[in-house]
């Protein structure tokens, strides 16, 4: 039942040129991350994973009361020992190493690509629509977890689906049983919160699979024997989830409340007891520069979303008419991307009522995208012979087209300010008032901008608990009376626009020619 | 723990067993008494076990009701070799109340307790002396700690209502460290349930002064910790026993405090919403101290001092995370000895660090906050920014904790943290009826008093305003036009407002009588008529600093008491130029407004009526044959008067050719600058997209057909 396309020399020799292209142009992008802000960016979570490493460190323990990340300590720790084995510090960790780390997703993306798709070209196919995707770009380029976890989620997949077509080596069987589990293990510490969005995603899949099969009445005994075996591992993993959550690292048992708070918005969005919280997606006019900006830039997601939504009505229908030609794999495939888009769908109906920050749908997208792409590129390879690649079309004009739809989902991963109104660059000139604010001002506070573009920075360059200052963001606190106001703060506040809360009769206190630090002029005697 | 069957013989027929002299005692309340009965479980006598014996035995609280109902059992026992005597009580379940004694001996012992008390001593009573060297641990919904209140009809719930039954809510540390039966301090402990809440996390309280407290024995002298009457707080001069018993519901209800903080003549407290820690130095919050005096020396369980405090430190969160210290103290007196009536109060504003480190708990504890000692020196040596003071005029307030009228908070905690440009617009807008109050929050000075020449009252240095409710309607402002250091303004007002009515509502205002103090001269208003006299006295009769200790408390009262005799009536200001007898310049059928003290002098607008009279003194102000109407006297040395004629106002439209700003700034050109796209990063880019076209040629040409 299984065809088996990758095999021969020639193959194999272009199969290595593709990867290696691959990994080149992941690096490129990388490369281009670093080069475009030269270091001088911030971004909360790589702030916030900066100050967590920072508190392993400093407490000596994986629970630090300051700073916990709470899903997981896979990646500050991976960030510590990287910084004390390199001698790099965790600010040059976050901003340089982290982005240089992200082409290893291409290995695991490309090993289960061909695994599911029985294909080397279709997987380079399925790793080059999942690098144009700049939902799946965005996280790749920051100091955060998700490169690993996208990974580790790839290679738990990778394993899952190879170990199908082991039949009887047992030997072979227990090596691929032993290094799931032990991925799915890294997983969990990276962040249990994905991990388990996975394990969902495997049950649902199992489920559709069993389901499947059963209504066309095609299963094979070893396809049973299959399907019984993903549901023992399924089992495993929640023992596993069980164990790190419960005994190894209790502070992820928030997740248990998140989950039901989840439960329970979403019923009550559902029911209509409460009006929507929010609108997440309202941030697309103020994130960007126009709506055709932001259409324009997501391009590469929504032709993806459509492509392989169309798809996989199509299979679906095949289903639904007890027509579906594929083996195990390709039924597999049409599971996980079924119970991706269910997640898709549930996370934009939290998204509403007001979970997770309302970004859950922007964390969901990824994996989504992981499952979207092979199933995509597998449909073209079936159908290449309907196709004529040969022609200039497919030789020059497709090629160029998804050459440009890469070079959008680089602009948009990467928060380009001429086109964001997201900025996460800052300047020398901000960075050395915060510097003397922090000499000057002590235990007072500091507001850096409309939102917490230099905070970040700051926090990911140094420990935030030995600041002076507090740093103030957003709104201005009523309490803070010192404000920085920088070349970028002015334009940004026309871009925005937004008022700058300082009067043209307030102090300048501190200025460097870029920067200058206002002190409210004090019009109540309790204000100095 | 069991009785065995032949103790239990032996209760039934010895007559002294049980429910008999002296182990009996009742208590009458609605006709029910309350009986207590000994069981000696390992045969010890409740005289020898209630002395430090070795054994242990249970006391029932029954009524004498039949059948009986029980309501308490309290095991008490003292182990062999140990030290310490313990009790345990127990609230007898509903079901479990009529059963017979054996019954409830094998039922009732090894249920959770309620309450249980360590006596360090070793024993309960000795020599009439009641043991307070206790720790005591208090569980479930026993209000045993301030702030614990419930009201069920009110449905007011206290963080009590998060604990459970058998949850320990609060541990109390009580010591009689000289033996005589009177507590000399304790401290209360609630045992942390539910984070970010500010709800009072300790209490601590110290005697501070020879008790003039006669102790309740309670139902059971013998035993004498259970009452059945009394809440939380003790009364005046009291010691009641601390557990209250509920003989309706057979409950217990309080674990009353044994330190009394309002009910005796002096006392140092704290009420803090973080713990008190032993073994370091901890930084108080909220009612950080609360110290209570006797200045008097004869106090009958009231103090005629109180320093009630509320402190942040520097980024305590329960204060908004100010960015520095923040305390108010208020500081009430009495010229008598105690009696919860209070005469005066200044309270103060400001953000001084507490830096002290000093020893509470016999030592275990350290705080940050000025001892007791200290404290008034401290309040009073200290510049502050806001502060008020307030004279209840012989109609004395009753409260156990000072004057509350008239805080510095009114103004508003925001605009003392300095978050909002402007004060509370109604602060300082009403007082009770009799009550002076005056208020200060533009300089940061001392605390202190002065008796005013003028209406011969006490006034604070400084004050800006202030207000006297006459009642009927009348208030008199009172207004420090020079801003110096005294009042020189006072205006009657009559009004039709409803007293405590909201001052933003509209009501018919209308002013009566006006005297200014202005330079060296006594102006007035009123009824139709202009007077001035000439004022040569100092600002001050005499000025005097709040009562810190007994000496100065003293000298305060002689002082006041003295001066008040001869104050003026506050609802006739035209008696007060009694007082200043030299004439300037007297004019019937005349008013003044809008009076404003200037660098150089004062000026203010002068309405003579048609058929005006006048008289002026050396023609000082010249004034004769003047016609009626509006002026302006301006005094800079000698009066001078311009005639004041209406105002007219004009518009005058003309275009602003500072209005060609330009404001088309190109905002996305001044994006680009901004940005500063680096020429390498735009060649990487290229490379992508070269790299990722090379790879789809790659993949399309050598797709296998």
């Amino acid at each position: 039942m299984i065809k088996n396309f990758y095999t021969g020399n020639n193959q194999v020799s272009i199969s290595g040129k593709q990867i290696a292209v691959l990994i080149g142009v992941m690096l490129l992008i990388s490369i281009y991350a670093i080069a475009r802000y030269q270091g001088m960016w911030g971004e909360t979570d790589t702030s916030s994973f900066a100050q967590s490493m920072r508190a392993i460190s400093a407490e000596g323990t994986l629970t630090p009361r300051n700073s916990l990340y709470s899903n997981g300590y896979g990646y500050p720790v991976l960030g510590q020992w990287i910084s004390q084995l390199s001698g790099l510090s965790i600010s040059k960790v976050q901003l340089f190493i982290a982005i240089l780390m992200a082409p290893w997703i291409i290995m695991p993306a490309w090993l289960f690509f061909r695994e599911i798709t029985v294909s080397p070209f279709a997987a380079t196919l399925a790793t080059m629509i999942l690098l144009i995707q700049p939902e799946f770009l965005f996280p790749m380029l920051r100091g955060t977890h998700e490169k690993f976890t996208r990974g580790l989620m790839l290679i738990c997949l990778y394993l899952l689906v190879r170990s199908l077509r082991i039949k009887s080596n047992l030997h072979r069987l227990l090596s691929f049983t032993l290094t799931f589990y032990i991925c799915a293990a890294g997983l969990i510490t990276y962040n249990v919160f994905l991990a388990t969005s996975l394990i969902g995603a495997l049950a649902f899949a199992l489920i559709f699979c069993w389901l499947g099969s059963w209504w066309i009445g095609s299963r094979s005994p070893i396809e049973t024997y299959h399907l019984n075996s993903i549901g023992y591992k399924i089992l495993g993993l929640c023992v596993i989830v069980f164990i790190f959550m419960f005994y190894v690292y209790p502070p992820t048992q928030d997740n248990i409340r998140i989950f039901s708070s989840m439960a329970d918005r979403l019923w009550t969005l559902i029911l209509g007891l409460e009006p929507i919280a929010s609108n997440p997606y309202n941030v697309i006019d103020r994130g960007w520069l126009n709506t055709p900006i932001y259409i324009l830039l997501t391009l590469p997601n929504w032709l993806l979303l459509v492509c392989s939504m169309a798809i996989w009505l199509m299979k679906t229908w095949g289903i639904i008419r007890r027509k579906f030609s594929g083996g195990l794999a390709d039924f597999l495939l049409w599971a996980l991307f079924t119970a991706f888009a269910v997640q898709g769908l549930l996370s934009i109906g939290l998204d509403f009522s007001g979970t997770l920050a309302a970004n859950l749908q922007h964390r969901v997208f990824p994996s989504f995208a992981m499952l979207a792409a092979p199933l995509v590129a597998k449909w073209f390879m079936d159908r290449r012979i309907s196709f004529n690649t040969s022609s200039k079309f497919y030789r020059f004009g497709l090629p160029l087209g998804i050459s440009l739809l890469a070079m959008l989902a680089v602009l948009k991963a990467t928060s380009e300010p001429l086109l964001s109104n997201k900025w996460t660059y800052y300047s020398t000139g901000e960075a050395q008032a915060v510097q003397w604010a922090d000499q000057t001002l002590s235990g007072r506070k500091l507001w850096t901008g409309f939102d917490e573009r230099v905070n970040a920075a700051v926090i990911i360059r140094q420990d935030a608990r030995l600041l002076n200052i507090q740093l103030d963001q957003y709104d201005r606190e009523p309490e803070t009376r010192n404000l920085l106001v920088s070349s970028i703060t002015r334009l940004r506040s026309l871009r925005l626009k937004e008022a700058i809360p300082v009067k043209p009769d307030d102090f300048i206190t501190y200025d460097n020619g870029s920067t200058q630090i206002y002190h409210l002029r004090p019009r109540s005697p309790f204000q100095w | 723990m069991k009785c065995n069957l032949n103790q239990l013989l032996i209760l039934l027929v010895i007559p002294g067993f049980i429910l008999s002299t002296p182990q009996k005692s009742t208590v009458n309340q609605s006709e029910i008494k309350i009986k207590v009965g000994f069981i000696p479980l390992s045969g010890i006598s409740l005289e020898s076990l209630i002395d430090g014996g070795y054994g242990e035995g249970m006391l029932v609280y029954s009524t004498n009701t039949f059948p009986s109902v029980h309501m308490l059992a309290i095991k008490l026992t003292k182990e062999l070799g140990s030290n310490s005597a313990m009790a345990i009580i127990i609230q007898i379940p509903i079901d479990a109340r009529n059963f017979d004694l054996p019954e409830l001996v094998d039922n009732v012992l090894d249920l959770p307790p309620t309450i249980v008390i360590e006596s360090l001593d070793g024993w309960w009573l000795r020599d009439s002396v009641p043991s307070y060297n206790l720790d005591i641990q208090v569980w479930g919904p026993v209000y045993a700690m301030w702030g614990a209140s419930q009201d069920p009809n009110s449905g007011t719930q206290s963080w009590l209502s998060e604990y459970g039954p058998n949850d320990l809510t609060v541990q109390i540390m009580v010591r009689d460290e000289n033996h005589d039966g009177i507590p000399d301090w304790e401290l209360r402990s609630k045992i942390p349930k539910i984070l970010g809440r500010a709800d009072i996390s300790s209490n601590y309280a110290e005697r501070k002064c020879e008790p003039a407290v006669a102790i309740d024995p309670g139902i059971f002298p013998l035993w004498p910790y259970v009452s059945i009457e009394g809440g939380y707080v003790q009364l005046q001069g009291r010691l009641r026993p601390p557990v209250v018993l509920d003989i309706d519901s057979g409950e217990i209800t309080h674990f009353s405090e044994l330190v009394s903080v309002r009910g005796q003549n002096c006392t140092y407290a704290f009420y803090t919403i973080d713990p008190l820690t032993p073994n370091q130095l901890n930084n108080t919050n909220f009612e950080a101290p609360f110290a209570l005096y006797d200045l008097s020396g004869n106090g009958t369980g009231y103090p005629n001092l109180i320093l009630r405090t509320e402190h942040y430190p520097a980024g305590d969160r329960w204060f908004n995370q100010s960015t520095r210290d923040f305390e108010t103290v208020r500081y009430s007196w009495r010229n008598e000895v105690g009696d919860g009536h209070w005469d005066y109060k200044i309270e103060v504003a400001g953000f001084h660090p507490y830096q002290s480190q000093t020893p509470i708990a016999a030592d275990q504890i350290l705080v940050d906050s000025p001892s007791y000692e200290q404290f008034p020196r401290w309040v009073l040596d200290h510049a502050w920014p806001a502060v008020t003071f307030v004279n209840t005029n012989g109609s004395p307030a009753r409260s156990s904790e000072g004057i509350y009228t008239w805080s510095p908070r009114e103004l508003g905690d925001d605009y003392l943290r300095g978050e909002v440009d402007k004060p509370n617009p109604n602060a300082f807008s009403l007082i009770p009826e009799g009550w002076q109050g005056e208020y200060r929050f533009t300089r940061d000075i001392p605390p202190q008093l002065y008796g005013s020449p003028i209406d011969k009252r006490l006034h604070l240095v400084g004050a800006e305003a202030g207000l006297i409710n006459l009642g009927n309607g009348y208030l008199l402002h009172e207004e420090n036009l020079d801003n110096d250091l005294f009042i020189d303004s006072w205006t009657l007002e009559e009004n039709d407002c409803a007293i405590n009515d909201d001052p933003s509502t509209s009501c018919h205002r209308e002013i009566e009588e006006s005297l200014y103090a202005l330079d060296q001269f006594i102006v007035y208003s009123g009824d139709g008529e202009v007077e001035i006299r000439s004022f040569d006295s100092p600002p001050t009769v005499f000025e005097i600093t709040p009562p810190a200790d007994p000496r100065s408390w003293d000298h305060f009262v002689e002082s006041a008491t003295a001066f008040s005799v001869n104050q003026n009536d506050p609802g006739d200001l035209h008696s007060w130029l009694d007082d200043f007898p030299i004439e300037i310049a007297t004019i019937s059928g005349a008013s003044i407004s809008d009076v404003v003290v200037s660098r150089d002098g004062f000026q203010f607008s002068l309405i003579l009526q048609p058929g005006y009279e006048s008289f002026s003194e050396n023609e000082l102000l010249p004034i004769t044959a003047l016609p009626a109407g509006r002026y302006l006297v301006h005094y800079d040395g000698e009066f001078q008067l311009t005639h004041l004629s209406p105002a007219s106002a004009g518009l005058d439209l003309r275009a602003n050719p500072h209005e060609d700003i330009d404001l088309n700034l190109d905002n996305h050109l001044l994006s680009i600058k901004a940005a500063q796209f680096p020429q390498t990063s735009g060649v990487i880019l290229l490379l992508v997209l070269l790299s990722i076209f090379c790879l789809a040629r790659m993949i399309f040409k050598n797709i296998p057909q």
